[in-house]
C-alpha cells in the first residue's frame, strides 16, 4: 500500500519535481508537494493559467487536480464529496456561483455539503460579501479568501474622474440584487465625500419582484435629464444582460458615456472600464494559497483583496462617437480598442 | 576681552581682516567663474536629456495619431506637459507644434532661447513637432545651492587664519626675543596640536553613520547601537589610559610620546578608512583614542613643563583654543569631504592631518629637564576624601557629567544619525556641530568675563545646563534639519556659560581638599567622571534612538539635562558657599 | 604677547610669515570653492545622463510588465522593443530585463562594441505585478561618454580657475598685508 500510494503522488508530481530539481536543488529535500483541488465553471481559462505558472516559475511542488461543472450547477454536490473523501491542501474555486457551491456562504449552518474545514482560495467573486461568501473582506473570519476582480470604487471613481472629470455620475441598478444595493450605498457614501452627486435609478420590476427590461432607455433619459456625466454600470447580473442592448445604446443616443465595472460590461459598448486580466487574478490567487500552504498565515486572516492594477480599457470607437477622446497621458497605458479615426464613423 | 584695545591688537585685527577679505574676495571669483563654466558645460548635456523628453512626448503623440486622433483635436495634452515638467524641473518650456510651427499646447513660458525639437511623425511623414527649452534659471540655482556651503568654508577660513597667524607668527615673534617664558615651546606645540584636532574633529559628522553603515545585517544588537560603540570605544580609551598615560609621558618624555601618539593617530585613521567590519572599526577607533590620549596628555605635559604657574593659565588658554579651532574647522570640512568622496575618503584625511601633526610636532625642542618638578602621586585615600564630599559629587554628577553626556551623546552620536536618517548629507551634520564649537567660542569670553565679575557660579553653571538642553526640545515642533540646528546652538550656548564657571565652582567647592592634597585627586577625579560621561553619552541616546527613534532620542537626552540642571539649581541653595 | 611681538618685530622675515599665511587661508579657500562647485556639476551631469536613460527604461518596463502580466513568454516582441530603445540612444550599450533574484531574463544582443569596464553606469528600474510584489528590474546599462567629456572638461577649466584664483588672492592678500604693515603703529 505504501509503494502505490507513493507512485500515486510520484507520476503527477514528476513534471513539477522535474523543474524543481533543475531550478532549486535543495526542493529535493522539500517535503511531499501540496495537493490543490482546483474547481472550475468553464473549463481552462486564464485564471487556471495564471494559477499553475505561479507555482511552475517558483518551483514549488504542487499536485493540481482539476474538476470542472462545464456550466452546470448541478454537478457541484458531487465534487464537494470528492473533496471531502480525498482531503486536499487547498481548494481554489472560480466564480461567485462555484464558491458558495463548495464553501457555502458564511453564516449558514454546517449541513455537511460543503467544505468547512479545508482552506478555500476563490477567483473572480464580484463581492464577496454581498455574495454572503465571508462577512468582512479584511477578517473573513473562515478558512476563506481569495482574489475579487472588480476594482475599488474609489479607484473606479479616480479613473472616470482622470478620463474626464464629473460633478455627478448616474447609476442603475436591480433592486432584488444585494450587492448592488452595496455597491450604491458605498458610492453615496463616496460621493458625499467628493461633492459628487449621485443619481440613481432601480430597473422596473414584475409582480415577482424581479427586474425587467421595460422602460429601461426613458430611466437613462431621466438621469441624464437629472445632469448625470457619466452612467456607471455596477456589477450586476441582470445589468449585465441588458447593457448591450438597452442600456447602453440608449446611453450612447443621449450623448452620455459609460463606465464598466466588468469585463463583460466594457464589451457591451462602454467607453471605459476597469477590468482585471484573468491572469493575474490567477497569479494573485495562487499567491495566496502559496501563503497558506507555507504555512506562513492562517487562511482566516488572509483579507480579500483585489489586484492593485488593472487593465484600463478604452473604446476609441465609442470615444469618436460620443466626441469625448480620452487625454493623452492615457494613451500610455491603456488598452484601447477600435480607433478614434473620423472615416470609422458612421 | 579687555574694553581698551591696544594698538597692537588692532594691528592684528586688521592683518586677519585684510586676509580674510582678500579670501573673501578670492573665493566669489572662484564661484564667480565656476557659474560660467557649468553653464557653458552643463547646457549641453541638459540639452540632450530635453531632446528625448521631448522624443518620448513626440512618440506618445504618435501612439495617440496612429489610433486615429488628429493633432489639433488631442485631449489633455497641456495637463501631460505640466507633469513633464513637473518631473523635470530644468525644461522652462514644452511645447506641442503643428506642422506649421504654430503652438498647439505648451507648457511653462517661452523665454525666446534656442530649443531643441523633435519632430512628430506619422506614418512617415513629420506633421508636427514637440519643442523643449531649457531653463537658465535652474542652471543659475545649481550654484546657489552651494552658497551655504561656502559660507561655511569662510567661517573655517576665518578660525584657520587666526590659529596659522597665532603659530607661525607668534613662534617667529616668539624666536627672535627670545623670551624666556616657555612662550617659543607654547607658540610651536599649537600648530601639531591644531591638526592632530582637526584629524580628530574631521570624523565627527560622518563616523557614526558608517559605523551603522558597516553593522551586519542579521547582528544581535541593533545597529543605532552598534553605531555608538566606536565612540565609546575612543572615549572609554582617553577616559581609563588618563592616569596611565600622564606617568608614562612624564617619565618618557613628552615631546615622545606626543609623537608617537601622533603616529598611532595615523594607523588608527588609516585603518578605520580601510575597515570591513564594525568590529575592527571599533578596534581602530580605539587605538585613535590611545593616541589622542597620549597628544592630549603629552601636550598638557609640556605646558606644565614650560610655565611657571603664573603663565599655566595662559597656556591652557592656548591650549583650550587650539581645541575649539579645530572644532569649528573639522566637521564641516569632513562633511563635505564624505559628502562627495565618501566616508573612507574622510577617514583618509584625518590620517593626513594626523601625519601633518606628527610632522610639525617634530619642531618641538627635545625632552630635557623639567623646568618644575613633577608633583607627587596622589593617594588613593585623598581620592576617597574628594569623592566623600558630597558637594564635589554636586558638581559633578549633577552639572559636569550631564554635560558630556548630552555633548557626546546628542551632538557626536545623534545628530549624524538623524541627519542621515532625515536623508540629508554628512555635510548638514558637519555644520550643525560647527555651529556648536561657533556657539561654544563666541560665548566663553563673555562667560568667563562674567565669572571674573562675581556673577554667582552655581547659578551659572545650573543655568548654563538647562539653557543646553533647550535645544533638544525642539525636535518636539517638527521634523527635518533645522530643529539640529537649534540643538546644537543652544548646546555650545548653554555650555559655554557652564564650562567657564564650572572648574571655579570646583575649586570653591573642593577648597579644603586642594589646599590639603594639591589639585591632583579633585581635578583628577573631576576629568576623569567628565570622560566616563563622554563615554556613556552615546550608548544612553543610543538606547533612546533604540526604543522610540532618533527625534525623541534628543527630546530624553534635553529631557534628562534639564532634570539635573533644575537638581542642581535646587541643591545649589544647599550646598553653596 | 602675541600682539606685543607684532609690535616689536614687524620685520621683513615675519612680513613673509603673513604672506605664507595668507597664501596657505587663499589656497584652502579658492580650493574648497573649486572642489564644491566641480562636486555640484558632477552631481547636476550625472543626474542629467540618469534621467536621460531612464526614459527607454521607463518604455522598456511598460513592455516588460504589460507581457509578463499575460503570461505571455518575454522573448518576441518585448524583445524587439529592447532591441529598438537600445538604438534610440548611442550611448546605450545594452539593455537587460532581471528577475527578482538577479538572473538576466532578457538583454539586448551584443551589438555594440563595449567599453572598459570602468565607465558603464547603469539605471535599474524595479518592475511590479499587479498585486505589487516586485518582478524584477529593467538595466539599462550606458556609457555616459558625453558627460565624462563634460566632467574632463570642466575639471581643466577649474584647475585653470582655482589656480588663477589662488595667484591672484595671494597677491591681493600680500598687498593688503604690505599695506597695513606700513601703516603699522607708531614707534614708541
Amino acid at each position: 500500500m505504501k509503494r502505490r500510494d507513493v507512485l500515486a503522488l510520484a507520476l503527477p508530481g514528476a513534471a513539477a519535481q522535474a523543474i524543481a530539481a533543475t531550478a532549486a536543488p535543495a526542493a529535493r529535500a522539500m517535503p511531499a508537494p501540496w495537493r490543490i483541488f482546483a474547481v472550475t465553471y468553464r473549463g481552462r481559462t486564464d485564471v487556471e493559467r495564471g494559477f499553475a505558472d505561479y507555482f511552475a516559475a517558483r518551483a514549488l511542488p504542487v499536485e493540481i487536480t482539476w474538476r470542472d461543472i462545464a456550466l452546470d450547477p448541478a454537478r457541484l454536490p458531487a465534487v464537494v464529496d470528492e473533496i471531502r473523501r480525498a482531503r486536499p491542501h487547498l481548494v481554489h474555486t472560480w466564480g461567485t456561483g462555484v464558491t458558495l457551491g463548495v464553501a457555502g456562504r458564511w453564516d449558514a449552518p454546517d449541513d455537511g455539503r460543503h467544505v468547512r474545514d479545508l482552506p478555500v482560495v476563490f477567483s473572480l467573486v464580484a463581492s464577496p460579501v454581498g455574495a454572503g461568501i465571508v462577512p468582512d473582506v479584511h477578517a473573513p473570519g473562515r478558512p476563506v479568501t481569495g482574489v475579487s476582480h472588480v476594482a475599488s470604487l474609489a479607484v473606479q471613481l479616480q479613473t472616470m474622474a482622470s478620463y474626464r472629470p464629473f460633478r455627478a455620475v448616474g447609476m442603475l441598478h436591480s433592486p432584488n440584487e444585494p450587492n448592488s444595493a452595496a455597491v450604491l450605498k458605498e458610492l453615496q457614501a463616496l460621493g458625499r465625500q467628493r461633492g459628487i452627486a449621485v443619481l440613481a435609478r432601480p430597473f422596473h420590476v414584475n409582480a415577482g419582484g424581479q427586474p425587467i427590461p421595460a422602460g429601461a432607455p426613458e430611466l437613462v433619459r431621466q438621469l441624464r435629464s437629472d445632469g448625470a456625466e457619466w452612467l456607471y454600470m455596477p456589477p450586476d447580473s441582470f445589468l449585465s444582460t441588458q447593457a448591450r442592448d438597452i442600456v447602453v445604446p440608449a446611453a450612447l443616443a443621449l450623448g452620455l458615456p459609460a463606465f464598466a465595472s466588468t469585463e463583460q460590461l466594457m464589451s457591451a459598448g462602454a467607453l471605459l472600464g476597469l477590468v482585471s486580466r484573468y491572469y493575474n487574478v490567477g497569479q494573485f490567487a495562487a499567491y495566496k494559497a502559496e501563503r497558506i500552504l507555507a504555512g506562513k498565515v492562517p487562511a482566516d486572516r488572509i483579507p480579500v483583496e483585489t489586484l492593485t492594477r488593472f487593465s484600463l480599457q478604452i473604446d476609441l470607437g465609442v470615444a469618436r462617437r460620443l466626441g469625448v477622446l480620452p487625454p493623452l497621458e492615457m494613451f500610455n497605458y491603456a488598452e484601447l480598442i477600435g480607433d478614434a479615426g473620423k472615416a470609422s464613423l458612421p | 576681552m579687555s574694553a581698551a584695545r591696544t594698538e597692537p591688537q588692532r594691528l592684528q585685527s586688521r592683518l586677519v581682516a585684510t586676509i580674510l577679505a582678500a579670501v573673501m574676495l578670492g573665493m566669489l571669483g572662484v564661484t564667480w567663474a565656476t557659474q560660467h563654466a557649468l553653464q557653458d558645460l552643463l547646457r549641453p548635456e541638459l540639452q540632450r536629456k530635453a531632446g528625448v523628453v521631448g522624443g518620448s512626448v513626440g512618440e506618445l503623440v504618435g501612439k495617440a495619431l496612429d489610433h486615429g486622433l488628429e493633432l489639433p483635436e488631442l485631449a489633455g495634452v497641456a495637463a501631460h506637459l505640466d507633469a513633464v515638467r513637473r518631473e523635470h524641473p530644468e525644461l522652462a518650456w514644452i511645447a506641442l507644434r503643428d506642422d506649421a510651427g504654430a503652438v498647439l499646447f505648451s507648457s511653462g513660458r517661452d523665454d525666446g532661447t534656442r530649443g531643441v525639437a523633435v519632430p512628430v511623425v506619422h506614418l512617415g511623414r513629420p506633421v508636427g513637432a514637440v519643442e523643449t527649452q531649457v531653463s537658465d534659471a535652474w542652471i543659475r540655482h545649481i550654484l546657489l545651492e552651494a552658497a551655504l556651503d561656502l559660507g561655511v568654508v569662510f567661517v573655517v577660513a576665518i578660525f584657520l587664519t587666526r590659529e596659522l597667524l597665532h603659530t607661525f607668527v607668534g613662534a617667529g615673534a616668539a624666536a627672535s626675543t627670545g623670551t624666556a617664558d616657555g612662550a617659543p615651546v607654547l607658540a610651536r606645540l599649537r600648530l601639531p596640536l591644531f591638526l592632530f584636532m582637526l584629524a580628530e574633529e574631521s570624523t565627527r559628522a560622518f563616523l557614526p553613520g558608517f559605523a551603522k553603515a558597516l553593522a551586519p545585517a542579521g547582528s544581535a544588537l541593533s545597529p543605532d547601537l552598534l553605531a555608538a560603540l566606536p565612540i565609546v570605544a575612543f572615549m572609554l580609551v582617553v577616559a581609563l589610559g588618563q592616569p596611565v598615560l600622564a606617568t608614562w609621558s612624564e617619565r618618557a618624555g613628552a615631546r615622545r610620546i606626543l609623537l608617537r601618539g601622533a603616529l598611532l593617530g595615523v594607523a588608527g585613521s588609516a585603518g578605520a578608512a580601510l575597515a570591513a567590519h564594525v568590529g575592527t572599526f571599533i578596534a581602530w577607533r580605539g587605538l585613535c583614542g590611545l593616541g589622542y590620549g597620549m597628544v592630549f596628555v603629552a601636550g598638557q605635559g609640556l605646558v606644565l613643563q614650560h610655565t611657571t604657574a603664573a603663565g599655566r593659565t595662559r597656556g591652557f588658554a592656548l591650549f583650550v583654543g587650539a581645541i575649539m579651532a579645530a572644532a569649528v574647522c573639522g566637521p564641516p570640512i569632513g562633511g563635505m569631504l564624505a559628502e562627495h568622496l565618501g566616508p573612507r575618503a574622510g577617514f583618509g584625511l584625518a590620517a593626513a592631518f594626523a601625519a601633518a601633526a606628527w610632522l610639525a610636532a617634530r619642531g618641538l625642542p627635545a625632552d630635557g629637564s623639567h623646568a618644575s618638578p613633577a608633583p607627587p602621586a596622589p593617594a588613593p585615600r585623598d581620592y576617597a576624601r574628594v569623592f566623600a564630599q558630597g558637594r564635589f559629587l554636586w558638581v559633578t554628577a549633577l552639572a559636569a557629567v550631564p554635560a558630556k553626556l548630552v555633548l557626546a551623546g546628542s551632538v557626536f552620536y545623534l545628530v549624524p544619525l538623524y541627519v542621515a536618517a532625515a536623508g540629508a548629507s554628512p555635510s548638514v551634520a558637519g555644520r550643525a556641530m560647527m555651529l556648536y564649537a561657533v556657539a561654544l567660542v563666541l560665548v566663553l569670553p563673555r562667560a568667563t568675563h562674567w565669572v571674573e565679575r562675581g556673577v554667582p557660579l552655581a547659578r551659572m553653571v545650573g543655568a548654563g545646563l538647562c539653557v543646553s538642553a533647550l535645544g533638544g526640545f525642539a525636535l518636539l515642533a517638527g521634523d527635518g534639519v533645522l530643529p539640529v540646528y537649534l540643538v546644537t546652538a543652544l548646546l555650545g550656548l548653554g555650555q559655554g556659560l557652564s564650562i567657564a564657571a564650572q572648574s571655579s565652582l570646583l575649586s570653591q567647592v573642593c577648597a579644603a581638599e586642594i589646599a590639603a592634597h594639591g589639585s591632583g585627586p579633585a581635578f583628577g577625579a573631576y576629568r576623569l567622571l567628565e570622560r566616563l560621561g563622554n563615554a556613556s553619552g552615546p550608548v544612553v541616546a543610543g538606547a533612546f534612538a533604540m526604543l522610540a527613534g532618533p527625534s525623541s532620542a534628543f527630546v530624553a537626552m534635553a529631557a534628562l539635562v534639564l532634570a539635573c540642571g533644575l537638581s542642581f539649581l535646587l541643591l545649589a541653595r544647599r550646598a553653596a558657599p | 604677547m602675541f600682539a606685543r611681538h607684532i609690535q616689536q618685530s614687524l620685520a621683513f622675515a615675519n612680513i613673509v610669515r603673513l604672506m605664507g599665511v595668507a597664501t596657505v587661508v587663499a589656497l584652502f579657500g579658492t580650493g574648497m570653492c573649486g572642489f564644491l562647485g566641480y562636486y555640484k556639476f558632477k552631481s547636476a551631469v550625472e543626474a542629467a545622463a540618469r534621467s536621460r536613460m531612464s526614459v527607454p527604461a521607463a518604455s522598456v518596463r511598460a513592455g516588460a510588465e504589460a507581457a509578463l502580466s499575460l503570461g505571455v513568454p518575454l522573448a518576441g516582441e518585448t524583445r524587439a522593443l529592447l532591441q529598438r530603445e537600445r538604438s534610440a540612444d548611442p550611448e546605450i550599450v545594452e539593455i537587460a530585463i532581471i528577475d527578482a533574484a538577479g538572473r538576466t531574463l532578457l538583454r539586448t544582443d551584443a551589438g555594440r562594441a563595449a567599453p572598459p569596464p570602468g565607465e558603464v553606469d547603469e539605471v535599474h528600474l524595479p518592475m511590479r505585478n499587479s498585486f505589487d510584489q516586485p518582478l524584477g528590474d529593467v538595466v539599462v546599462r550606458y556609457a555616459a561618454t558625453s558627460a565624462r567629456g563634460a566632467l574632463a572638461r570642466m575639471r581643466e577649466r577649474l584647475a585653470v580657475i582655482v589656480a588663477a584664483g589662488w595667484i591672484g588672492t595671494s597677491l591681493l592678500a600680500a598687498a593688503g598685508i604690505a599695506l597695513v604693515a606700513r601703516r603699522g603703529p607708531a614707534p614708541r
